[in-house]
């Protein structure tokens, strides 16, 4: 789908050095702000080494579920923008879904519909503009929101005790928005497919029996698990609802 | 930390001292690096513009005017929503790694959920950003198979394991969903 010209500057020496300086800044930062949170919490007795320990452990299962969904966004990506645009784009920096959309759209504009037509220069330059430029935005808000709001924000939501009454704002922003999100996030799903409904019962269903087990029984290890079976038994689910539905 | 102690002033002034120097420092490496990633990102595009994929004024123009409707209203909402959720580390490095909704809030809350935090403490913040940290590079590795094994994996995984890929989404979303409204309403206070 690339042209030859094409395909030589995608996975040219420049955009892979490019994105591994893009992974090692970000790798810099991990490492940077996990090393102060740790001195944090653990000089002002937030959290034990244990925790953050566990904390840390959970990471490693529960990423595996969203890293096969970003795989599978990722794989297509690769044949249509050569691979280092794809791990700077999808991989990091941006989501997988809106990273995909700014890409066409910039293609778009160029006169070429990704997958379809054979991609020009033009619409890749063009298609590398728009991700930039869709991100450039979140990197601007984003220390404005932290550094200006930071410290109302701290102050609501960090209550000195969990008594501490959280003004109705407050309260609306800190629980309304995120379930409205998600909410949002599983009509669109259910919207898309039938299956796709009943692997979110079935994924529920089995964080439930899963989360309730690892707090209630002798199974404590399965605390770092519960995240990654889920989602693991869900995918697997949509095998029988397949058969149920269609 | 017995959260439901009471603190001397003095204790109090101590603790909010800590956490803003702490905050201080976030701020340093969390907006810094972002900023510093931003630029570097730039270069891609500049690159293509100068190997001959410069699309010319109009169609740059035409992109700017796709994204600023596609994403100009998200660039204001869409951070605010995640601040209380990710808390202020949490939003810097969420938004350098990407993919938050379907990846790093999801891991965050199993982080908290795991530990027994409560949502928007400082505990939950912190333990949700040490999950967060790990998911970054459990998915760079992912990614890296990826780019060097995709196409290969793809031809030797059987069809049916290949097939269920397709609802990994449907199945975190539900998953953290309840992990979500687990942490949001605590049925008693810790």
């Amino acid at each position: 789908m690339m042209s030859e010209e094409v395909k030589a500057v995608a996975n040219s020496p420049v955009l892979w050095l490019i994105t591994a300086s893009v992974i090692a800044l970000l790798i810099t930062q991990s490492l940077l702000i996990r090393k102060r949170t740790k001195d944090y919490v653990l000089s002002e007795h937030i959290m034990t080494e244990d925790e953050i320990s566990t904390a840390t452990k959970t990471g490693i299962f529960a990423t595996i579920g969203p890293a096969v969904a970003v795989f599978i966004l990722a794989m297509s990506f690769v044949n249509l923008l050569g691979a280092p645009m794809t791990l700077l784009r999808i991989g990091i920096v941006g989501s997988a879904g809106t990273e995909i959309r700014s890409a066409t759209a910039g293609a778009l504009v160029a006169g070429v519909a990704l997958g379809n037509d054979e991609l020009t220069m033009p619409a890749f330059g063009a298609a590398q503009f728009a991700c930039a430029f869709m991100t450039t935005g979140y990197f601007i808000m984003v220390p404005v929101y932290c550094l200006g709001f930071g410290k109302l924000f701290g102050k609501w939501l960090s209550p000195k005790s969990d008594k501490d009454k959280m003004p109705l704002p407050v309260v609306l922003l800190t629980k309304g928005f995120p379930v409205a999100y998600f909410s949002w996030m599983i009509y669109m799903q259910i919207k898309a497919s039938k299956i796709n409904a009943g692997v979110i019962c079935t994924a529920v269903v089995a964080m439930f029996v899963l989360d309730y087990l690892a707090q209630n029984t002798k199974a404590k290890w399965l605390g770092n698990w519960t995240l990654g079976f889920a989602v693991m038994i869900g995918m697997a689910s949509s095998l029988i609802w397949k058969g149920i539905l269609a | 930390m017995d959260e439901n102690k009471v603190l001397t002033p003095e204790q109090e002034a101590h603790e909010e001292e800590a956490y803003n120097n702490y905050l201080k420092s976030i701020h340093k490496f969390g907006g810094g690096i972002m900023i510093a990633i931003m630029l570097v990102t730039w270069l891609a595009p500049l690159y293509v513009f100068a190997k001959g994929g410069f699309p010319g004024g109009k169609v740059l123009a035409g992109t700017v005017a796709a994204m600023l409707v596609q994403e100009g209203w998200s660039w204001f909402t869409e951070p605010l929503m995640w601040l209380p959720i990710l808390g202020i580390p949490g939003l810097y490095l969420g938004y350098t790694s990407g993919n938050i909704g379907s990846m790093r809030a999801p891991v965050s809350f199993a982080a908290m959920n795991n530990v027994g935090a409560v949502k928007g403490s400082k505990k939950g913040d912190a333990a949700g950003m040490f999950g967060m940290i790990t998911s970054v590079f459990v998915n760079l590795v992912f990614l890296l198979i990826v780019i060097f094994l995709g196409s290969w994996l793809l031809k030797v995984l059987p069809d049916v394991v290949t097939g269920t890929f397709n609802y990994a989404s449907p199945a975190i979303q539900g998953a953290g969903t309840l992990l979500l409204l687990k942490m949001l309403f605590p049925k008693k206070a810790k």
